[in-house]
């Protein structure tokens, strides 16, 4: 809870920030923040030294510089990171990025989902369902695909918390409830 | 009816093969932790407060917090099968409950599934189960009795439709039966009633659905029964659905009346399900909103105004007190928002006089005016007299010599105090009622002595029916007492009284 509150708050700062400076920046700061979680996530040992709180704030500060340098990421970025460090939230990083994320994808209207099948779909199948996806929705769609045998045929279509079940086993779950009410 | 398995395949082949294709869209959450018949849910953002939803194997929750990132629902079934990470469905469905012809006469739960096994419970008609009582415009003041058929309690502390009359007293003192015996009473009249059982032994339920049947009280009658079994969200739930199905007769212009048996119990019930949703307690551990629970409840006892289709809506709450305690937290609460209280005592009960109503403390807030003028006549006074009949009582105990007068207002106390004792599941209609009061207040039964008292009423209530009956008529039509009537009325008790045989 609280660390969601967190997330959200530094997350929308930066979000504002780069707002301001005109419509690349947002994106650029996203793919940047990005880069910089892959690397946290790649060296969990790099994890471990944020969430140490031996570790003076001082060292952790170079620390991210350096590894800053490396991934090349942009003055405003190493700042926020830095910022981070010296308000101890440093932990909280991936939380950040994905709610930064989020954001992005709102602003764009994106819309993030999965696709379950019984069967692998064909890549002309996978585009053909996506853009009749996107029409229907009007929005930018990127579509996870997954096969599940269990679900025996047609399609499950889960974006946010919505979930449109067409496949052939709820629908036999449906019919055996009816039978069971007797309707 | 035997149904042969070809049958059966082909019901099923038509389902089948009739079966539409239509894409379910449903909006889901997953369980975070469940755990105490309380379950926290991630996800279904757009959940709205008071919202069903739906867990595994059809078992609803009610979603009561609503928070940043997770809505705690209280479970309304079994959570033994629940586990955390199993998928949650909204319904969309706001708590409602079926109402109308449909509840009538049935034992239901407060989802509206039968409980005495006559099939389920068409549902027609629904309406919301927590609603806003209704505003000051569709109201009128009370002023219709609605006749409970204890003597005790129509000629002291009167109720009338609209009204909310508490009972209150410790276990086993009969709190319950007053309330059946208003049930009972009504079988002549046209008032619809709901019995709301909350937290009871399932044995206690059985009974009352057993006696309302036999005394032919079940047609006008619905019961809403969480027994203590249930999950605590039912029984929190209970009185709610309870008024809800009340309402919908009140707003079509017709009586209802409505008992919830008992208040104490929910109030129990939302202290478990609030603490479990680490809502903050308050006195008693009970949480802030308790207060706000009972009234909210008791403000939809209403009596509509003509012009709104003169419907009504009375409220018998009843509160179980411990050891003859009305200050602690939640009778003071109940007694300050109901309009009066019928007070049950202990010693009263045990000293035989039956039903235990303490005159001294019961009140009715609102209910002389919902008195008719005959009952006012015999019964005006009698509340006065019998405090001061307990007063000397107490003070003649010290077996000093009384004067004339003093013995007098004794004797005529004993004998009042016995005149209003009545056996159970034996409501009095009110010309009965105004017909004995008249005798014992007008001293009629001063020369009758005090073991006679009750065989006097019975025998004289006979010799009216069977010779007299255009008295007691008059008296029902009227609803007053004049000069000839009661003339008319003590000349009959007089000639009574020449038969009559101690």
């Amino acid at each position: 809870m609280k660390e969601q509150v967190i997330a959200k708050r530094y997350a929308r700062a930066l979000f504002a920030l780069g707002q301001d400076q005109g419509a690349g920046a947002q994106k650029q700061y996203g793919e940047e923040l990005a880069r910089f979680a892959e690397a946290l996530e790649a060296a969990p040992l790099l994890d471990r030294v944020f969430r140490n709180p031996v570790i003076k704030i001082e060292d952790k500060k170079s620390v991210i510089s350096k590894v800053a340098e490396r991934l090349g990421l942009s003055r405003m970025v190493i700042n926020f990171c830095l910022f981070l460090a010296d308000k101890g939230r440093l932990e909280h990083f991936l939380s950040i990025q994905a709610y930064y994320n989020k954001l992005m994808d709102e602003q764009e209207g994106v819309l993030r989902g999965s696709l379950v099948t019984a069967i692998e779909l064909s890549s002309e199948k996978q585009d053909s369902v996506r853009s009749g996806l996107e029409k229907q929705l009007n929005k930018n769609l990127v579509l996870d695909f997954e096969t599940d045998q269990a679900i025996l045929g047609g399609l499950l279509l889960r974006i946010g918390d919505k979930l449109y079940d067409a496949s052939i086993k709820a629908q036999l779950e449906q019919v055996k409830e009816n039978i069971k009410r007797g309707e | 009816m035997q149904i042969k398995a070809e049958e059966i395949s082909q019901i099923i082949q038509d389902q089948i093969a009739n079966y539409e294709q239509k894409m379910e869209m449903t909006e889901t959450g997953t369980v975070l932790s469940v755990g105490d018949g309380i379950a926290r849910v991630y996800g279904v953002e757009n959940c709205q407060a008071m919202e069903l939803l739906e867990f595994p194997g059809q078992v609803y929750g009610l979603a009561l917090n609503l928070e940043e990132d997770s809505v705690g629902c209280a479970l309304l079934g079994e959570d033994t099968h629940i586990n955390e990470g199993d998928t949650v469905k909204r319904t969309g469905r706001v708590f409602s409950v079926p109402v109308g012809e449909a509840v009538t006469g049935r034992v239901i739960d407060p989802v509206g599934n039968p409980l005495d096994g006559q099939g389920p419970v068409t549902l027609e008609e629904s309406r919301l189960v927590d609603i806003k009582a209704p505003g000051i415009v569709e109201r009128q003041p009370v002023d219709e009795p609605m006749y409970t058929g204890l003597k005790s309690i129509d000629s002291m502390t009167p109720i009338g439709r609209g009204q909310r009359e508490l009972i209150i007293g410790d276990r086993q003192v009969g709190k319950t039966a007053i309330g059946l015996d208003a049930i009972l009473a009504q079988k002549e009249s046209d008032v619809h009633c709901f019995y709301v059982a909350v937290g009871q032994k399932k044995s206690t339920v059985a009974g009352v659905a057993d006696t309302l049947r036999r005394h032919g009280a079940m047609e006008h009658t619905t019961i809403i029964s969480a027994t203590a079994s249930e999950p605590a969200a039912l029984q929190y739930i209970a009185p709610f659905a309870g008024c809800a199905m009340a309402e919908h007769l009140r707003d079509n212009g017709k009586p209802a009346l409505v008992i919830y048996d008992d208040l104490s119990k929910q109030a129990v019930a939302y202290r478990q399900m609030s603490l479990l949703l680490r809502r903050p307690p308050g006195r008693e551990a009970y949480p802030g909103d308790i207060f706000y629970l009972h009234s909210r409840l008791l403000e939809r006892a209403a009596k509509f105004s003509d012009e709104h289709g003169g419907g009504s809506l009375t409220a018998l709450p009843i509160i179980e007190t411990q050891a003859g305690d009305i200050s602690a937290y939640i009778p003071t609460n109940v007694i300050s928002i109901t309009d009066g209280q019928v007070y049950l005592e202990p010693d009263l009960f045990n000293a035989g006089f039956r039903p235990a109503v303490n005159v001294g403390l019961s009140v009715s807030r609102v209910g002389g005016s919902a008195q008719t003028k005959a009952m006012k006549k015999v019964a005006g006074t009698l509340r006065l007299d019998l405090a001061q009949y307990r007063e000397l009582a107490a003070f003649a105990q010290f077996g000093s010599d009384l004067d004339k007068s003093t013995q007098a207002k004794l004797e005529r106390g004993k004998r009042m105090m016995e005149l209003l004792k009545q056996d159970q599941y034996e409501p009095m209609p009110v010309q009965d009622q105004v017909a004995v009061l008249f005798a014992g207040s007008r001293g009629y039964m001063d020369d009758i002595s005090e073991d006679s008292v009750r065989k006097f009423e019975k025998e004289y209530l006979d010799f009216m029916k069977n010779s007299k009956p255009e008295i007691l008529d008059e008296i029902n039509q009227k609803k007053d007492m004049d000069q000839e009537l009661e003339s008319k009325l003590g000349s009959a008790v007089e000639e009574f009284k020449k038969g009559f045989q101690e």
